[in-house]
């Protein structure tokens, strides 16, 4: 009977290895992921264009609140009672009064910083997978060949123009403005070193739009167009920038916006908007609308609910709210300014186009001059909240030196901070070894 | 040949026979009388069992025992009762009648508890070989109410601490056993209930802070009969994979039965209790020190309980019905748990037993919100901005409520409501002598849901005013089977051994969804269906399994040198890649000196022991994958994203530990048990963070990481007075665990997501790391010109105590006991991030009053006089001042050594009161006390309660003090009565 035992015991012990081994696997499927050979079909190409969309969307609001607020254009108002994020008063006073250690785990950077690569990968990634699939109908190819080189190349600019690796100016405490400081900008791809906003545009960005341009519609052509003409501005490529906008978008194109919803809110809802105020515009905006109410019609502000003393922005008035990337208006003001400020066409020219942007806002058309001063003023208000405020502060050297906010309270009327680009965050900093610390 | 072999064969046998039938021709009787040594008084129901043939007596009520017809010779007599030293003693029979007296001395020093050391054993802890501590949980439930495991276990186990996330009820707990195992994993033991793994989770809402709600609160202590601690891989080694940061083993009270006839005992308690904040003095160093008290409340308790067990020779029966309604000390939080128990077990046959365990609770927790949220009463007191008061003056704290309005936080509700069975069967089976067979299955499932409700009207960041609710429900099931057999036998006369060989399974199945509309259009309907906008829903689902198969070998040698040796072979569920398998190997060896030299009269017990045991932690379920993309919502439909990078063919990492530890008793009366233990995790499982610019969001895990880890563990008890009226007994446990990370394999510091606690190589484990400030920079007049920082970060200490204990004191003087605990923490610190934001509030009184010391514009400290540059009060308070900049966060870690009175308990029992008036017929026992817990702390954090920890039970971030809900001081009433 003992022998019978140890025998039966035994063969059960040997056979329990097998039969665990087979138990474990034998578990139900997960639906929430799928494996990355799984979408290696034409039906899935839809989705994953998708994706790629939802993180242009995701990415664009969220970057652009950091970059109006590092710019002159948001307020981070500690007279509003919901303002309690820190890294919104850091980035309004350019992450100044700070140790570098805390500008660089600014969490609201890294919150769009990690997607923002995520982004940049899965756009590359859909021009590989097309490869990969067999049977993919024309229409459906040059969808994602478009979306993967248009999206690949926005990617790349909110990389190289919005980051920086480093303060601007010699004096780390209070930094400096002016187009040098575009040489401070930029930031990797796939860890490499950072790439400064010129050699982004000319080596990564410019191929990536001529792919995608090969497979636009007319409309999609005006946006790439629209879209070069920015770029090549901000670097004072005033021919190629003219060249570009002169086909870029026209009077009558719908802008080219991100879509938001209420699962992928537009990030405004809750920074600057009805969802919760921390940010308001800066009080300049107020005056706009107070000399000329016809202002409201693109500066949009309405007095703030909870301190009807101040005003929200009401562009993005829900959850759901697109926001403009690129439009007709800003092209037919590139197209002013190049004009009228760089030598470029008929500079008699610029007042009409001017006017024409005004008068698609049912704003009375002005007459005088256009200088520098207006084309400024008509972009601060044209461009409200699009992140592209920041641009124009250094191309005209205008970098505010205080910091602005609530009067007696907070950082307001310090001395602004060094940085003139959103701190690359100590998650690339600390695995890159190309990206410095931001002294050198 | 053969008819050679048979006639030898049937003559040997005859000859035995004979030999055989001589022999029992010759008996004696052996007959005694067994009394307490201090007493005198006679033992009813000791056990005397003469070891060699198996045979035995217990004595009766005058304490006599008699064994008759016992063959003449010489045999070794085992006398044992329980709570009493067991006496071996060798006794010559002789024809006739033999009388052995025996007088037994009380087990001070608990030696003959038996305690769990493995998977499938048990054994005294004399002749353990394994750092083993178990809480006897009844004898401290009989007078207190416990309400989870944090209150009953904590410093009561050396090298066991047990951190409450908060203090709020029903809140989780984390445990902090040993030195941590490896770096993967959520670093908490495995606990299992009558043989049931259950859910240990921490359970949060979605994205309104708060502590999170943690499944054991679904626990009825009262229900527990004891809880064993397995503290590292050196003892838990065959639980496998997960065992590596200790197992818990909870067993629940069970009936007992009295042969030869039935019984049935009936206790009918009750619990009244009070809780208060007791952190007053701490309030005061905020402007807004009305408002935050004015937020905590006396909370009550209700617990009632009835409990019916009994048995005879062939079922015992323990069923309870308990009924907890606990409040915590902030509007909006309370418990309202209901138990019930039922336990069998059955012995139909001598070498059949049948054993049941079934729990079944209905729990419902409401949280407040609190911690890093907008919502919560502590945010919207402690961040209060300063405002202008009806006097025209500007005042510190003056805007409270300004996030969200009082109203509308009294309105918001968070209701979690849990139904979950725990239960088990389990069938023991000896076929043969020596040989036993166990089988069980068991089961912990779980339901529950969680209602958050905004209610419409008041404005809640979020949804507005437009009202908000949020359904989330979840399902878990996990089953667990264990199969294993033992066989008990001699090797060598006095060498016993035994082998076990086992197999155990665990199934877990968890599924999930959460639903959440907004713009709700009534204050009166408000289902979910009353809700105009979708926000939100989603599902989650999880199935993994393990198994393991295990083998254990020990050996006795005449309870003098004890070793074992096995191993386990473990398996586990993997997404779509390689079965993760690892063996984890086990030895042991203890040896008591006691047995083996003379030693000095004063020292009754010393052992040394040794063992050497492997565990692992599996890698995350999906962790072998290479890629996986994931589903996105977006303004245009639903998009693919690369959602993991994984890495195919992952280990789970392997914790290696040894321990070395003495036990003695000296004197009699002191017990003294020493454990040191190493620690080493090798392969640990390492997140990995890509450079973002790579497009991987995810960390990759790696098998690169390596932790070391050490420790000593010291428990004391003492019993300098027992005589018959009176016992005193003195304890202490003291712990000391250091820990080291000595690979990452290449990888950078690991942050929490505070950036604050570390993972990094030559740090310990969860170590603060950050940039010293070392104080303030001065121009060249001595006037404050900013901070004097460095710009690489350090260590700054730690928030797991290096130094733990606690002191307790038992005294029993004729019917009435005492209990006493004392609780220390040394070298623990803690990030004041409560503090961090008072001051970005400015409604930190000592930070304006700094500002104004050194001229600068200050709000309600007008009064200060501003101190003059180059003076030395003027440089201390700049450097105070530098140390409170909010770009830094060095100055916000606090030296957090604190020392608390936890417990105190004074019990009456009335049974003499009973009987002198005749009503002990009737009622078998009275008891009442009184009790309290944390009735007293000092500590050298500025906060109020340097226990807490925002992020709840599970996260990297440790010890951080944000707006957390500090633990009350609770008042307990207790009276209970036996049928």
């Amino acid at each position: 009977m003992k022998k019978l035992s140890f025998i039966i015991l035994a063969t059960l012990f040997a056979f329990s290895f097998t039969a665990c081994e087979n138990w474990v696997q034998n578990v139900e499927p997960q639906n929430d992921v799928a494996e990355d050979e799984a979408l290696d079909s034409a039906e899935e190409i839809p989705f994953l264009i998708t994706g790629i969309e939802s993180r242009f969307a995701f990415v664009y609001t969220r970057l652009t609140v950091s970059a109006d607020l590092a710019a002159d254009q948001l307020i981070f108002d500690t007279e509003m009672p919901l303002a309690t994020f820190p890294t919104y008063r850091d980035a309004n006073a350019n992450w100044g009064n700070v140790g570098n250690q805390t500008a660089y785990s600014d969490n609201t950077t890294r919150g769009f910083y990690t997607q923002l690569g995520g982004f940049r990968f899965i756009s590359d990634d859909i021009l590989e997978r097309i490869t990969r699939i067999d049977g993919l109908s024309d229409n459906l190819r040059n969808e994602a060949i478009f979306t993967g080189n248009f999206y690949g190349a926005v990617a790349r600019y909110f990389t190289g123009f919005y980051m920086a690796e480093r303060p601007c100016g010699v004096d780390a405490a209070v930094g400096s403005g002016g187009p040098a400081c575009f040489e401070t900008l930029g930031a990797p791809i796939d860890g490499g070193p950072s790439i400064n906003p010129r050699d982004m545009a000319v080596d990564q960005i410019l191929p990536k739009l001529a792919a995608a341009e090969a497979v636009a519609s007319p409309y999609q052509q005006r946006v790439i167009n629209t879209f070069r003409a920015r770029m090549l501005l901000f670097l004072g490529e005033y021919d190629d920038a003219y060249s570009f906008a002169l086909d870029g978008m026209e009077d009558g194109d719908a802008p080219f916006q991100s879509l938001h919803s209420v699962q992928s809110a537009n990030n405004f809802y809750f920074a600057a908007g009805i969802g919760r105020i921390q940010a308001i515009p800066d009080y300049r905006f107020a005056e706009y609308v107070d000399e000329d109410p016809a202002e409201a019609n693109r500066v949009k502000i309405v007095p703030a609910e909870v301190n009807p003393d101040r005003f929200r922005q009401d562009l993005y008035p829900a959850q759901e709210s697109p926001m403009d990337f690129l439009t007709w208006q800003e092209n037919e003001l590139m197209l002013a300014e190049l004009e009228a400020l760089h030598g470029q066409g008929v500079a008699a020219n610029a007042l009409g186009r001017v006017n024409a942007v005004r008068a698609s806002h049912d704003i009375d058309p002005i007459v005088g001059i256009v200088d520098q001063d207006l084309i400024v003023e008509e972009r601060d208000k044209e461009l409200f909240l699009q992140s592209v405020r920041m641009f124009d502060q250094l191309r005209f050297n205008l970098w505010h030196s205080e910091v602005q906010g609530t009067p007696g309270t907070g950082l307001t009327g310090t001395a602004i901070g060094p940085w003139r680009g959103i701190p690359i965050p100590n998650d690339e900093r600390n695995q890159n070894p190309d990206v410095g610390d931001g002294t050198d | 040949m053969f008819k050679k072999l048979l006639i030898l064969t049937i003559a040997s046998l005859f000859a035995g026979l004979a030999w055989a039938d001589q022999a029992t021709a010759q008996t004696g009787s052996l007959t005694g009388t067994i009394t307490d040594r201090s007493t005198g008084e006679t033992l009813i129901g000791a056990s005397v069992l003469i070891t060699d043939i198996d045979r035995g007596a217990v004595t009766d009520v005058d304490g006599s025992y008699t064994i008759s017809d016992v063959p003449t010779g010489t045999y070794n007599v085992r006398f044992s009762y329980i709570g009493y030293r067991t006496i071996s003693q060798e006794v010559e029979v002789q024809s006739g009648t033999n009388n052995v007296d025996v007088e037994m001395r009380v087990d001070v020093t608990g030696l003959e508890d038996v305690v769990v050391t493995g998977i499938a054993s048990s054994t005294s802890r004399a002749i353990s070989e394994v750092a083993v501590s178990r809480v006897d949980a009844s004898e401290y439930t009989a007078t207190q109410s416990y309400a989870d495991l944090s209150q009953l276990v904590g410093g009561k186990i050396a090298g066991v601490g047990v951190q409450p996330s908060g203090g709020t009820v029903g809140a989780g707990i984390r445990f902090n056993v040993r030195s941590g195992g490896g770096i993967g994993g959520s670093g908490q033991p495995v606990i299992y209930m009558d043989g049931v793994r259950i859910d240990n989770s921490q359970l949060t809402g979605l994205g309104r802070g708060g502590q999170g709600t943690g499944t054991l609160a679904d626990i009825n202590m009262d229900e527990v009969a004891s809880i064993d601690f397995l503290k590292g891989p050196a003892a838990a080694a065959l639980y496998g994979t997960n065992g590596s940061n200790g197992v818990v083993l909870i067993t629940t009270k069970r009936g007992q039965g009295t042969p030869g006839q039935g019984s049935v005992s009936v206790n009918v308690r009750t619990t009244q209790g009070a809780s208060d904040f007791i952190g007053q003095d701490q309030t005061e160093q905020f402007g807004s020190t009305e408002a935050i008290n004015d937020v905590f409340r006396t909370g009550t308790l209700d617990h009632r309980s009835v409990r019916v067990s009994g048995g005879t020779e062939f079922i015992r029966f323990n069923t309870s019905v308990d009924q907890r309604l606990e409040e915590g000390i902030m509007d909006r939080n309370y418990m309202d748990r209901q138990n019930f128990r039922a336990n069998f077990d059955a012995f139909p046959r001598e070498d059949l037993t049948l054993s049941v365990s079934a729990g079944y609770s209905w729990n419902e927790i409401q949280l407040p919100d609190n911690d890093n949220n907008v919502i919560g009463y502590l945010g919207n007191t402690v961040l209060a901005t300063p405002g202008v008061n009806e006097d025209g003056d500007v005042e510190l704290g003056f805007n409270t409520y300004s996030f969200t309005a009082r109203e509308a936080i009294d309105g918001i509700e968070d209701v979690s409501r849990t139904t979950r069975f725990i239960g088990s069967a389990q069938v023991q089976y000896r076929p043969i002598e020596n040989l036993e067979i166990t089988g069980s299955i068991g089961y912990d499932g779980g339901d529950l849901r969680r209602d958050e409700f905004i209610p419409p009207g008041f404005f809640v960041t979020g949804p507005g005013t437009a009202g908000e609710r949020t359904i989330v429900n979840r399902i878990n099931q996990q089953y667990t089977y264990d199969f294993n057999a033992r066989y008990n036998y001699d090797i060598v006369s006095g060498l016993e051994a035994s082998t076990v060989v086992g197999t155990q399974l665990f199934d877990r199945t968890l599924r999930s969804q959460d639903f959440t509309k907004r713009t709700l259009g009534s204050q009166v309907v408000t289902n979910i269906g009353s809700g105009a906008d979708f926000i939100g829903g989603d599902e989650n689902f999880l199935n993994i399994r393990e198994a393991g198969v295990f083998l254990e070998q020990t050996f006795n040698y005449e309870n003098t040198y004890m070793g074992t040796i096995g191993g386990r072979q473990d398996f586990a569920a993997a997404f779509r890649g390689d079965v993760p398998n690892i063996f984890y190997p086990k030895v042991s060896a203890a040896v008591r000196l006691d047995n083996v030299f003379d030693l000095p009269e004063w020292s009754s017990f010393l052992k040394l022991r040794a063992a050497y045991g492997e565990s692992g932690q599996l890698p995350d379920f999906n962790d072998g994958s290479a890629r996986l993309w994931s589903a996105v919502n977006s303004g245009y439909g639903t998009g693919g994203i690369l959602d993991f990078v994984g890495t195919p063919g992952i280990e789970p990492e392997r914790i290696r530990e040894v321990e070395f530890g003495l036990e003695a008793e000296l004197f009699e009366r002191l017990g003294l048990d020493l454990t040191y233990y190493i620690q080493r995790a090798e392969d640990s499982i390492i997140g990995f963070r890509e450079p973002p610019s790579t497009g991987i969001t995810n960390l990759i895990p790696f098998n690169v990481g390596g932790i070391n880890g050490n420790g000593f563990e010291a428990a004391l008890t003492y019993t300098p007075i027992e005589t018959e009226n009176t016992k005193i007994d003195i304890g202490t446990t003291y712990t000391y665990q250091n820990t080291e990370v000595t690979d990452l394999g290449g990888a950078q510091p690991i942050f929490d997501g505070f950036s604050l606690n570390v993972l990094e190589v030559g740090q310990r484990r969860s170590e603060f790391y950050v940039a010293k400030v070392h104080g303030a920079l001065f121009d060249e007049n001595g006037v404050y010109a900013g901070v004097d920082a460095e710009s690489e970060r350090s260590a700054h200490g730690n928030p797991i105590p290096v130094h733990s204990g606690a002191f307790t004191l038992n005294a029993q003087w004729k019917n009435f006991s005492a209990y006493a605990q004392v609780d220390y923490a040394y070298d623990v610190y803690v990030y004041n991030n409560t503090k961090y934001f008072a001051i970005n509030f400015r409604n930190f009184e000592r930070y304006e009053e700094l500002r104004a010391l050194l001229g600068l514009s200050n709000i309600g400290a007008d009064d200060v006089d501003a101190l003059t540059p180059g003076t030395p009060e003027y440089e201390s308070a700049a450097n105070e001042f530098a140390k409170q900049n909010l770009g830094y966060d060095s100055g916000f870690i606090e030296r957090a050594d604190w020392l608390k009175l936890r417990e105190v308990s004074l019990s009456y029992n009335f049974r003499d009161i009973l009987e002198r008036f005749g009503a002990d017929g009737y009622v078998n026992s009275l008891n009442v006390s009184i009790a309290g817990r944390n009735l007293f702390t000092t500590s050298k954090y500025s906060g109020i309660d340097p226990e807490v920890n925002f992020a709840g039970a599970r996260s990297l971030s440790r010890g951080q003090d944000f707006l957390t809900m500090p633990q009350p001081r609770q008042y307990y009433f207790t009276v209970s009565l036996g049928f």
